[in-house]
Protein backbone atom coordinates (compact mmCIF):
# COMPACT_ATOMS: atom_id res chain seq x y z
CA UNK A 1 0.00 0.00 0.00
CA UNK A 2 2.92 2.28 1.00
CA UNK A 3 4.94 1.67 -2.08
CA UNK A 4 1.54 2.50 -4.75
CA UNK A 5 0.69 5.53 -2.95
CA UNK A 6 4.64 6.70 -2.85
CA UNK A 7 5.20 5.32 -6.36
CA UNK A 8 2.14 7.94 -7.13
CA UNK A 9 3.64 10.90 -5.74
CA UNK A 10 6.75 10.57 -6.90
CA UNK A 11 5.02 10.44 -10.80
CA UNK A 12 2.66 13.68 -9.51
CA UNK A 13 5.99 15.29 -8.75
CA UNK A 14 7.77 14.82 -11.53
CA UNK A 15 4.81 15.65 -13.91
CA UNK A 16 4.60 18.88 -12.23
CA UNK A 17 8.40 19.59 -12.14
CA UNK A 18 8.84 20.84 -14.73
CA UNK A 19 6.00 23.29 -15.23
CA UNK A 20 7.24 24.51 -12.20
CA UNK A 21 10.84 24.83 -13.47
CA UNK A 22 9.42 26.62 -16.73
CA UNK A 23 7.68 29.01 -13.89
CA UNK A 24 10.79 29.63 -11.78
CA UNK A 25 12.99 30.11 -14.88
CA UNK A 26 10.91 32.15 -16.87
CA UNK A 27 8.57 34.20 -14.26
CA UNK A 28 9.56 33.96 -10.58
CA UNK A 29 13.96 34.86 -10.82
CA UNK A 30 13.17 37.69 -13.84
CA UNK A 31 10.56 39.07 -11.64
CA UNK A 32 13.40 39.19 -8.70
CA UNK A 33 16.08 40.32 -11.23
CA UNK A 34 13.88 42.93 -12.41
CA UNK A 35 13.30 44.17 -8.65
CA UNK A 36 17.05 44.46 -7.95
CA UNK A 37 17.65 45.97 -10.96
CA UNK A 38 15.23 49.10 -9.81
CA UNK A 39 17.68 49.75 -7.36
CA UNK A 40 20.33 50.13 -9.66
CA UNK A 41 20.78 53.38 -11.50
CA UNK A 42 22.20 54.33 -15.13
CA UNK A 43 21.90 54.57 -18.62
CA UNK A 44 21.53 51.11 -21.26
CA UNK A 45 23.80 48.81 -20.10
CA UNK A 46 26.18 50.99 -17.64
CA UNK A 47 24.40 49.80 -13.98
CA UNK A 48 25.64 50.90 -10.53
CA UNK A 49 24.33 50.67 -7.54
CA UNK A 50 21.26 53.67 -6.61
CA UNK A 51 19.69 52.69 -3.71
CA UNK A 52 16.10 54.44 -3.42
CA UNK A 53 16.68 56.77 -5.98
CA UNK A 54 14.57 55.43 -8.41
CA UNK A 55 11.75 55.16 -5.76
CA UNK A 56 12.34 58.49 -4.54
CA UNK A 57 11.43 59.66 -8.13
CA UNK A 58 8.45 58.24 -8.29
CA UNK A 59 7.16 60.83 -6.44
CA UNK A 60 7.97 63.81 -8.31
CA UNK A 61 7.66 62.34 -11.91
CA UNK A 62 4.42 64.44 -13.38
CA UNK A 63 4.66 61.97 -16.38
CA UNK A 64 3.86 59.03 -13.96
CA UNK A 65 1.86 60.73 -11.91
CA UNK A 66 -0.25 61.53 -15.36
CA UNK A 67 0.35 57.85 -16.37
CA UNK A 68 -1.56 56.62 -13.38
CA UNK A 69 -4.42 59.39 -13.43
CA UNK A 70 -5.20 58.10 -17.08
CA UNK A 71 -5.12 54.50 -16.32
CA UNK A 72 -6.96 54.80 -13.40
CA UNK A 73 -9.99 56.93 -15.18
CA UNK A 74 -9.70 53.30 -17.65
CA UNK A 75 -10.17 51.63 -14.53
CA UNK A 76 -12.96 53.25 -13.03
CA UNK A 77 -15.19 54.14 -16.08
CA UNK A 78 -14.60 50.98 -18.08
CA UNK A 79 -14.41 48.55 -15.50
CA UNK A 80 -17.93 48.98 -14.09
CA UNK A 81 -20.10 49.46 -17.63
CA UNK A 82 -18.18 46.55 -18.73
CA UNK A 83 -19.54 44.23 -16.32
CA UNK A 84 -23.27 45.39 -16.53
CA UNK A 85 -22.83 45.36 -20.45
CA UNK A 86 -21.58 41.72 -20.17
CA UNK A 87 -24.43 40.53 -17.36
CA UNK A 88 -26.99 42.38 -19.34
CA UNK A 89 -26.00 40.68 -22.51
CA UNK A 90 -25.06 37.16 -21.11
CA UNK A 91 -28.90 37.36 -19.34
CA UNK A 92 -30.34 37.84 -22.56
CA UNK A 93 -28.22 35.23 -24.28
CA UNK A 94 -29.46 32.55 -21.39
CA UNK A 95 -32.94 33.18 -22.51
CA UNK A 96 -34.37 29.63 -23.69
CA UNK A 97 -36.54 30.92 -26.49
CA UNK A 98 -33.87 33.19 -28.08
CA UNK A 99 -33.41 32.52 -31.85
CA UNK A 100 -30.37 32.90 -33.16
CA UNK A 101 -28.30 32.57 -30.05
CA UNK A 102 -25.27 31.06 -31.19
CA UNK A 103 -24.76 33.77 -33.89
CA UNK A 104 -24.96 36.53 -31.20
CA UNK A 105 -22.51 34.57 -28.85
CA UNK A 106 -20.21 34.40 -31.85
CA UNK A 107 -20.06 38.24 -32.80
CA UNK A 108 -20.04 39.50 -29.36
CA UNK A 109 -17.23 37.13 -28.64
CA UNK A 110 -15.14 37.55 -31.90
CA UNK A 111 -13.83 40.65 -30.87
CA UNK A 112 -11.82 38.97 -28.24
CA UNK A 113 -9.99 37.21 -30.94
CA UNK A 114 -9.35 39.72 -33.09
CA UNK A 115 -6.35 40.86 -34.23
CA UNK A 116 -5.18 43.91 -32.07
CA UNK A 117 -3.29 46.12 -34.39
CA UNK A 118 -5.88 45.02 -37.53
CA UNK A 119 -8.80 46.12 -35.11
CA UNK A 120 -7.09 49.14 -33.75
CA UNK A 121 -5.76 50.26 -37.95
CA UNK A 122 -9.72 49.67 -38.55
CA UNK A 123 -10.87 52.22 -35.42
CA UNK A 124 -8.27 55.09 -36.23
CA UNK A 125 -9.39 55.12 -40.03
CA UNK A 126 -13.40 55.00 -38.46
CA UNK A 127 -12.10 58.06 -35.85
CA UNK A 128 -9.98 59.79 -38.22
CA UNK A 129 -11.18 63.48 -39.07
CA UNK A 130 -13.11 62.64 -42.45
CA UNK A 131 -13.86 59.00 -41.29
CA UNK A 132 -17.20 57.34 -41.21
CA UNK A 133 -17.93 58.16 -37.37
CA UNK A 134 -18.00 61.72 -38.28
CA UNK A 135 -19.66 61.43 -41.29
CA UNK A 136 -22.85 59.56 -39.92
CA UNK A 137 -22.75 62.54 -37.24
CA UNK A 138 -22.79 65.20 -39.70
CA UNK A 139 -24.84 63.30 -41.82
CA UNK A 140 -27.24 63.37 -38.98
CA UNK A 141 -26.88 66.78 -38.22
CA UNK A 142 -25.77 66.18 -34.90
CA UNK A 143 -22.61 68.05 -34.75
CA UNK A 144 -21.37 71.30 -36.65
CA UNK A 145 -17.87 70.30 -37.32
CA UNK A 146 -15.99 67.20 -37.09
CA UNK A 147 -14.90 65.87 -33.60
CA UNK A 148 -11.43 65.79 -33.77
CA UNK A 149 -11.27 62.23 -31.90
CA UNK A 150 -8.09 60.96 -31.76
CA UNK A 151 -6.46 64.47 -31.48
CA UNK A 152 -8.37 66.27 -28.75
CA UNK A 153 -7.27 64.39 -25.52
CA UNK A 154 -10.62 63.97 -23.80
CA UNK A 155 -12.14 62.16 -26.50
CA UNK A 156 -8.78 60.19 -27.08
CA UNK A 157 -9.89 59.13 -23.73
CA UNK A 158 -13.20 58.50 -24.63
CA UNK A 159 -12.24 56.14 -28.42
CA UNK A 160 -9.96 54.13 -26.10
CA UNK A 161 -12.43 53.11 -23.66
CA UNK A 162 -14.93 52.49 -26.12
CA UNK A 163 -12.39 49.85 -27.71
CA UNK A 164 -11.96 48.02 -24.56
CA UNK A 165 -15.24 48.03 -24.27
CA UNK A 166 -15.85 46.24 -27.73
CA UNK A 167 -12.89 44.20 -27.38
CA UNK A 168 -13.38 42.45 -23.56
CA UNK A 169 -17.00 42.72 -22.75
CA UNK A 170 -17.49 39.31 -25.16
CA UNK A 171 -14.93 37.67 -23.07
CA UNK A 172 -16.38 38.73 -19.80
CA UNK A 173 -20.21 37.65 -21.34
CA UNK A 174 -18.41 34.28 -21.94
CA UNK A 175 -17.81 33.64 -17.77
CA UNK A 176 -21.44 34.97 -16.81
CA UNK A 177 -23.13 32.76 -19.37
CA UNK A 178 -21.68 29.87 -18.12
CA UNK A 179 -21.98 30.42 -14.33
CA UNK A 180 -25.69 31.25 -15.48
CA UNK A 181 -26.13 27.97 -17.38
CA UNK A 182 -25.20 26.39 -14.42
CA UNK A 183 -28.02 27.63 -12.29
CA UNK A 184 -30.81 25.20 -11.84
CA UNK A 185 -34.10 26.61 -13.56
CA UNK A 186 -36.15 25.21 -10.78
CA UNK A 187 -35.09 27.98 -8.81
CA UNK A 188 -36.64 30.45 -11.43
CA UNK A 189 -39.83 28.62 -11.50
CA UNK A 190 -40.25 28.93 -7.41
CA UNK A 191 -39.25 32.69 -7.97
CA UNK A 192 -42.20 33.50 -10.61
CA UNK A 193 -44.99 31.10 -8.32
CA UNK A 194 -43.81 33.56 -5.86
CA UNK A 195 -44.40 36.45 -8.27
CA UNK A 196 -40.94 37.59 -8.73
CA UNK A 197 -40.72 40.15 -11.30
CA UNK A 198 -38.03 39.55 -14.34
CA UNK A 199 -35.95 42.30 -12.34
CA UNK A 200 -35.81 40.93 -9.01
CA UNK A 201 -35.02 37.38 -10.01
CA UNK A 202 -31.73 39.17 -11.83
CA UNK A 203 -31.17 41.13 -8.69
CA UNK A 204 -32.03 38.42 -6.37
CA UNK A 205 -31.39 34.78 -7.34
CA UNK A 206 -28.73 35.67 -10.76
CA UNK A 207 -26.34 38.16 -9.14
CA UNK A 208 -25.93 36.50 -5.70
CA UNK A 209 -25.02 33.13 -7.56
CA UNK A 210 -22.65 34.48 -10.01
CA UNK A 211 -20.77 36.55 -6.99
CA UNK A 212 -17.84 34.44 -6.93
CA UNK A 213 -17.65 34.51 -11.09
CA UNK A 214 -18.00 38.48 -10.78
CA UNK A 215 -15.34 39.19 -8.50
CA UNK A 216 -13.02 36.78 -11.02
CA UNK A 217 -13.40 38.96 -13.99
CA UNK A 218 -13.73 42.36 -11.94
CA UNK A 219 -10.21 41.28 -10.43
CA UNK A 220 -8.99 39.97 -14.19
CA UNK A 221 -10.19 43.23 -15.58
CA UNK A 222 -8.73 45.73 -12.79
CA UNK A 223 -5.22 43.79 -13.44
CA UNK A 224 -5.17 43.72 -17.43
CA UNK A 225 -6.70 47.33 -17.50
CA UNK A 226 -3.73 48.57 -15.44
CA UNK A 227 -1.37 46.86 -17.51
CA UNK A 228 -3.20 48.17 -20.14
CA UNK A 229 -0.44 48.95 -23.18
CA UNK A 230 -1.73 47.49 -26.56
CA UNK A 231 -4.93 49.58 -27.59
CA UNK A 232 -3.58 52.81 -26.22
CA UNK A 233 -0.06 51.93 -28.29
CA UNK A 234 -1.17 51.11 -31.46
CA UNK A 235 -4.47 53.65 -31.70
CA UNK A 236 -2.93 56.82 -30.05
CA UNK A 237 0.41 56.25 -28.72
CA UNK A 238 -0.22 58.03 -25.52
CA UNK A 239 -2.31 60.37 -26.60
CA UNK A 240 -1.83 64.03 -28.26
CA UNK A 241 0.90 64.58 -25.23
CA UNK A 242 0.22 62.23 -22.94
CA UNK A 243 -2.99 62.59 -22.59
CA UNK A 244 -3.78 58.75 -22.93
CA UNK A 245 -0.46 57.21 -21.79
CA UNK A 246 -0.62 54.43 -19.51
CA UNK A 247 1.98 53.12 -16.48
CA UNK A 248 3.02 50.36 -19.18
CA UNK A 249 3.20 52.45 -22.03
CA UNK A 250 5.47 54.60 -19.97
CA UNK A 251 7.68 52.09 -18.45
CA UNK A 252 7.92 51.01 -22.64
CA UNK A 253 9.08 54.24 -23.55
CA UNK A 254 11.26 54.42 -20.35
CA UNK A 255 13.16 51.36 -21.62
CA UNK A 256 13.08 51.72 -25.59
CA UNK A 257 11.87 55.22 -26.64
CA UNK A 258 13.79 57.86 -24.90
CA UNK A 259 17.69 56.63 -23.26
CA UNK A 260 16.85 53.66 -22.08
CA UNK A 261 16.75 53.43 -18.20
CA UNK A 262 15.87 50.12 -17.25
CA UNK A 263 16.33 50.05 -13.58
CA UNK A 264 13.74 53.51 -13.55
CA UNK A 265 11.46 50.80 -16.06
CA UNK A 266 11.84 48.48 -13.07
CA UNK A 267 10.89 50.79 -10.81
CA UNK A 268 8.04 51.77 -12.39
CA UNK A 269 6.34 47.96 -13.27
CA UNK A 270 7.03 47.46 -9.52
CA UNK A 271 4.18 50.34 -8.67
CA UNK A 272 1.60 48.59 -11.18
CA UNK A 273 2.64 45.76 -9.05
CA UNK A 274 1.66 47.19 -6.36
CA UNK A 275 -1.33 48.90 -7.40
CA UNK A 276 -2.72 45.63 -8.32
CA UNK A 277 -1.73 43.75 -5.55
CA UNK A 278 -4.04 46.63 -2.81
CA UNK A 279 -7.16 46.58 -5.30
CA UNK A 280 -7.55 42.66 -5.93
CA UNK A 281 -7.06 42.89 -1.84
CA UNK A 282 -9.51 45.24 -1.70
CA UNK A 283 -12.15 43.12 -4.05
CA UNK A 284 -11.38 40.52 -1.92
CA UNK A 285 -12.19 42.17 1.23
CA UNK A 286 -15.39 44.06 0.12
CA UNK A 287 -17.14 40.67 -1.60
CA UNK A 288 -16.14 39.03 2.01
CA UNK A 289 -17.85 41.46 4.02
CA UNK A 290 -21.51 41.27 2.56
CA UNK A 291 -21.27 37.54 3.14
CA UNK B 1 0.18 83.79 -46.53
CA UNK B 2 -1.65 81.33 -45.59
CA UNK B 3 -4.89 83.06 -46.06
CA UNK B 4 -3.91 84.21 -49.32
CA UNK B 5 -3.29 80.91 -50.45
CA UNK B 6 -6.92 79.42 -49.09
CA UNK B 7 -8.65 82.26 -50.86
CA UNK B 8 -7.06 81.57 -54.11
CA UNK B 9 -7.02 77.80 -54.17
CA UNK B 10 -9.96 76.87 -51.59
CA UNK B 11 -7.52 74.46 -49.70
CA UNK B 12 -5.48 74.51 -46.38
CA UNK B 13 -1.88 75.97 -46.25
CA UNK B 14 -0.54 72.98 -44.71
CA UNK B 15 -1.01 70.20 -41.81
CA UNK B 16 0.00 69.95 -38.21
CA UNK B 17 -0.10 66.90 -36.44
CA UNK B 18 -0.10 68.49 -32.34
CA UNK B 19 1.57 65.37 -31.45
CA UNK B 20 4.73 65.97 -32.99
CA UNK B 21 7.07 68.25 -33.00
CA UNK B 22 8.63 68.09 -36.89
CA UNK B 23 7.66 71.86 -37.65
CA UNK B 24 9.32 73.54 -34.31
CA UNK B 25 12.63 70.38 -35.01
CA UNK B 26 12.49 72.26 -38.46
CA UNK B 27 12.86 75.92 -37.25
CA UNK B 28 15.09 75.27 -34.71
CA UNK B 29 17.36 73.44 -36.22
CA UNK B 30 17.62 75.93 -39.02
CA UNK B 31 19.06 78.48 -36.60
CA UNK B 32 21.56 76.09 -35.26
CA UNK B 33 20.14 75.22 -32.07
CA UNK B 34 18.89 71.86 -30.33
CA UNK B 35 17.15 70.65 -27.33
CA UNK B 36 20.58 70.66 -25.81
CA UNK B 37 23.73 72.74 -25.73
CA UNK B 38 26.85 72.06 -26.81
CA UNK B 39 27.76 70.31 -23.38
CA UNK B 40 24.52 68.00 -23.65
CA UNK B 41 23.07 69.81 -21.07
CA UNK B 42 19.31 70.86 -21.20
CA UNK B 43 18.74 74.15 -23.16
CA UNK B 44 15.30 75.05 -23.72
CA UNK B 45 14.69 77.53 -21.06
CA UNK B 46 16.97 79.66 -22.73
CA UNK B 47 16.73 78.49 -26.00
CA UNK B 48 16.07 81.83 -28.60
CA UNK B 49 15.73 79.59 -31.48
CA UNK B 50 13.74 77.34 -29.71
CA UNK B 51 11.32 80.24 -28.27
CA UNK B 52 11.38 81.94 -31.62
CA UNK B 53 10.11 78.59 -33.04
CA UNK B 54 7.14 78.42 -30.71
CA UNK B 55 6.12 82.24 -31.59
CA UNK B 56 6.34 81.60 -35.05
CA UNK B 57 4.40 78.01 -35.22
CA UNK B 58 1.64 79.14 -32.65
CA UNK B 59 1.27 81.94 -35.15
CA UNK B 60 0.60 79.79 -38.05
CA UNK B 61 -1.27 77.18 -35.99
CA UNK B 62 -3.94 80.04 -34.61
CA UNK B 63 -4.25 81.86 -37.47
CA UNK B 64 -3.39 80.52 -40.82
CA UNK B 65 -6.06 78.03 -42.28
CA UNK B 66 -4.29 74.56 -40.98
CA UNK B 67 -5.80 71.21 -41.34
CA UNK B 68 -5.55 69.24 -38.03
CA UNK B 69 -3.88 65.42 -38.61
CA UNK B 70 -3.71 62.61 -35.90
CA UNK B 71 -1.03 60.51 -37.67
CA UNK B 72 0.95 59.55 -40.91
CA UNK B 73 -1.88 57.95 -42.35
CA UNK B 74 -4.29 61.38 -42.76
CA UNK B 75 -1.12 63.17 -43.23
CA UNK B 76 -0.20 61.30 -46.07
CA UNK B 77 -3.70 61.58 -46.82
CA UNK B 78 -4.09 65.69 -46.78
CA UNK B 79 -1.44 65.83 -49.15
CA UNK B 80 -1.80 63.01 -51.78
CA UNK B 81 -6.11 64.38 -51.50
CA UNK B 82 -5.22 67.76 -52.34
CA UNK B 83 -6.54 68.99 -49.12
CA UNK B 84 -3.73 71.10 -48.39
CA UNK B 85 -1.47 73.06 -50.77
CA UNK B 86 1.78 72.66 -49.03
CA UNK B 87 4.14 70.00 -47.11
CA UNK B 88 7.16 70.81 -44.76
CA UNK B 89 9.30 67.64 -44.60
CA UNK B 90 12.12 66.51 -44.76
CA UNK B 91 13.08 65.51 -48.47
CA UNK B 92 12.04 61.74 -47.34
CA UNK B 93 8.80 62.74 -47.71
CA UNK B 94 9.06 62.92 -51.71
CA UNK B 95 8.41 59.41 -52.18
CA UNK B 96 5.13 60.38 -50.62
CA UNK B 97 4.39 62.69 -52.97
CA UNK B 98 5.16 61.05 -55.80
CA UNK B 99 3.05 57.84 -55.57
CA UNK B 100 0.00 60.53 -56.28
CA UNK B 101 0.55 60.30 -59.74
CA UNK B 102 -2.14 62.56 -60.74
CA UNK B 103 -0.37 65.32 -59.35
CA UNK B 104 2.39 64.96 -61.54
CA UNK B 105 3.74 68.09 -62.85
CA UNK B 106 1.85 70.24 -60.24
CA UNK B 107 4.04 69.91 -57.30
CA UNK B 108 7.62 72.27 -56.79
CA UNK B 109 10.42 72.48 -54.21
CA UNK B 110 10.60 75.53 -52.38
CA UNK B 111 13.17 76.40 -49.52
CA UNK B 112 12.55 76.31 -45.88
CA UNK B 113 10.71 79.15 -44.74
CA UNK B 114 13.54 81.47 -42.40
CA UNK B 115 12.65 82.49 -39.12
CA UNK B 116 12.36 86.34 -37.84
CA UNK B 117 15.82 86.11 -36.14
CA UNK B 118 19.86 86.82 -36.60
CA UNK B 119 21.07 83.47 -37.55
CA UNK B 120 18.54 81.50 -38.98
CA UNK B 121 18.69 79.97 -42.75
CA UNK B 122 16.07 79.06 -45.29
CA UNK B 123 17.83 75.13 -44.48
CA UNK B 124 17.25 72.58 -42.38
CA UNK B 125 17.47 68.81 -41.23
CA UNK B 126 14.26 66.36 -40.50
CA UNK B 127 16.14 63.38 -40.07
CA UNK B 128 16.71 60.47 -42.27
CA UNK B 129 19.70 58.29 -41.88
CA UNK B 130 22.85 59.32 -40.23
CA UNK B 131 26.41 57.37 -39.76
CA UNK B 132 27.10 57.21 -35.86
CA UNK B 133 30.78 55.56 -35.30
CA UNK B 134 30.57 54.19 -31.51
CA UNK B 135 33.16 54.47 -29.02
CA UNK B 136 34.23 50.75 -28.64
CA UNK B 137 36.80 48.66 -30.28
CA UNK B 138 37.50 48.74 -34.09
CA UNK B 139 36.80 51.94 -34.37
CA UNK B 140 39.26 52.89 -36.29
CA UNK B 141 38.03 50.33 -39.26
CA UNK B 142 34.60 51.24 -38.61
CA UNK B 143 36.34 54.83 -39.78
CA UNK B 144 37.80 53.94 -42.76
CA UNK B 145 35.14 51.83 -43.72
CA UNK B 146 32.93 55.25 -43.97
CA UNK B 147 35.37 57.26 -44.86
CA UNK B 148 36.27 55.06 -47.90
CA UNK B 149 32.71 54.46 -49.20
CA UNK B 150 30.30 57.05 -47.88
CA UNK B 151 32.53 59.98 -47.32
CA UNK B 152 34.89 59.67 -50.31
CA UNK B 153 32.92 57.87 -53.28
CA UNK B 154 30.75 59.93 -55.46
CA UNK B 155 29.93 56.86 -57.38
CA UNK B 156 28.22 55.74 -54.36
CA UNK B 157 25.94 58.32 -53.92
CA UNK B 158 25.06 58.52 -57.73
CA UNK B 159 23.96 54.79 -57.58
CA UNK B 160 22.29 54.78 -54.85
CA UNK B 161 20.06 58.33 -56.41
CA UNK B 162 19.46 56.18 -59.28
CA UNK B 163 18.47 53.23 -57.77
CA UNK B 164 16.79 54.36 -54.76
CA UNK B 165 15.99 57.62 -54.86
CA UNK B 166 18.60 58.46 -51.59
CA UNK B 167 19.48 62.20 -51.35
CA UNK B 168 22.96 62.91 -49.91
CA UNK B 169 24.62 65.02 -48.02
CA UNK B 170 28.18 64.35 -49.95
CA UNK B 171 28.74 67.76 -52.10
CA UNK B 172 31.45 66.44 -54.41
CA UNK B 173 28.11 63.92 -55.39
CA UNK B 174 25.73 66.89 -56.67
CA UNK B 175 27.89 67.93 -59.84
CA UNK B 176 27.28 64.23 -61.40
CA UNK B 177 24.78 64.25 -64.22
CA UNK B 178 22.64 61.38 -61.97
CA UNK B 179 22.05 64.71 -59.43
CA UNK B 180 21.34 67.44 -61.91
CA UNK B 181 18.58 65.54 -64.31
CA UNK B 182 15.61 67.16 -64.07
CA UNK B 183 12.26 65.61 -62.61
CA UNK B 184 9.42 65.12 -64.35
CA UNK B 185 6.98 64.62 -61.37
CA UNK B 186 8.31 68.42 -60.45
CA UNK B 187 7.39 69.82 -63.53
CA UNK B 188 11.11 70.09 -64.75
CA UNK B 189 12.72 71.53 -61.44
CA UNK B 190 16.18 69.82 -61.19
CA UNK B 191 14.93 68.75 -57.30
CA UNK B 192 17.81 66.79 -56.59
CA UNK B 193 20.70 68.93 -57.46
CA UNK B 194 19.01 71.99 -55.56
CA UNK B 195 18.82 69.74 -52.66
CA UNK B 196 21.88 69.45 -53.06
CA UNK B 197 22.97 73.61 -53.07
CA UNK B 198 20.46 73.56 -49.88
CA UNK B 199 22.09 70.82 -47.89
CA UNK B 200 25.22 73.15 -47.88
CA UNK B 201 23.80 75.54 -45.63
CA UNK B 202 22.05 73.26 -43.13
CA UNK B 203 23.81 74.42 -39.71
CA UNK B 204 25.74 71.13 -37.89
CA UNK B 205 23.75 70.75 -34.78
CA UNK B 206 24.74 68.18 -31.87
CA UNK B 207 21.92 65.83 -31.44
CA UNK B 208 22.78 65.18 -27.96
CA UNK B 209 21.77 62.05 -26.21
CA UNK B 210 17.54 62.87 -24.58
CA UNK B 211 16.10 64.27 -28.08
CA UNK B 212 13.27 62.08 -27.29
CA UNK B 213 12.24 63.07 -23.84
CA UNK B 214 12.79 66.62 -24.59
CA UNK B 215 10.39 66.33 -27.86
CA UNK B 216 7.72 64.43 -25.44
CA UNK B 217 8.10 67.67 -23.26
CA UNK B 218 8.30 70.33 -25.87
CA UNK B 219 5.18 68.87 -27.61
CA UNK B 220 3.07 68.94 -24.41
CA UNK B 221 4.64 72.43 -23.87
CA UNK B 222 3.59 73.79 -27.54
CA UNK B 223 -0.08 72.39 -26.82
CA UNK B 224 -0.02 74.83 -23.80
CA UNK B 225 1.04 77.62 -25.91
CA UNK B 226 -1.00 77.47 -28.46
CA UNK B 227 -3.73 76.90 -26.07
CA UNK B 228 -2.80 80.93 -24.86
CA UNK B 229 -0.02 79.69 -22.50
CA UNK B 230 3.01 82.30 -21.85
CA UNK B 231 5.88 81.30 -23.67
CA UNK B 232 8.71 81.96 -21.71
CA UNK B 233 6.92 80.24 -18.41
CA UNK B 234 6.21 76.96 -20.88
CA UNK B 235 9.76 76.85 -21.57
CA UNK B 236 11.05 77.20 -18.03
CA UNK B 237 8.94 74.87 -16.54
CA UNK B 238 9.94 72.31 -19.68
CA UNK B 239 13.69 73.15 -18.64
CA UNK B 240 12.90 71.72 -15.40
CA UNK B 241 10.79 68.97 -16.90
CA UNK B 242 14.16 67.85 -19.07
CA UNK B 243 16.14 67.83 -16.46
CA UNK B 244 14.34 65.61 -14.19
CA UNK B 245 13.30 63.45 -16.85
CA UNK B 246 17.26 62.69 -17.76
CA UNK B 247 18.50 62.29 -14.25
Amino acid sequence: MKNSNGKRNVYGLLFAFIPIMFLVTFCFIPMFRSFILSFNAGKGVNLEWGGFTNYKRLFSDPVLIKAIKNTFTYLIIQVPIMTVLALVFAAMLNDKELKGKAIYRTCLFLPCVTSLVAASVLFKSLFGNRGFINTLLSSFNLIDSPIPWLIDPFWAKFVIIVVMLWRWTGYDMIFYLAGMQNIDSSIYEAAKLDGASLFQQFFRITIPILKPIILLTTIMSTSGTLQLFDEVATLTAGGPNNATLTISQYIYNLSFKFAPNFPYAATVSYVILILVAILTFIQFRVTREKN
Amino acid sequence: MGKKVKEVTGVDLMTFDPSNTEIIRIMMHSAGSWYTDQDGKPNLADNKALKKAFETAKEVVNTAPITLVADWTEFVGAFNGGKVATVISGCWITPSIITEESQSGQWRIAPTPRMDMEGSGNASNLGGSSFYVLNQENQELAKDFITKTFAESSELYENILASNGIQSMFAPAFESPVYQEPQEFFGGQKTNAILGEWTEEVPAVDFGEYTWEADSIVAASFAEVTNGADIKQTLDSAQEQFEAQIQ
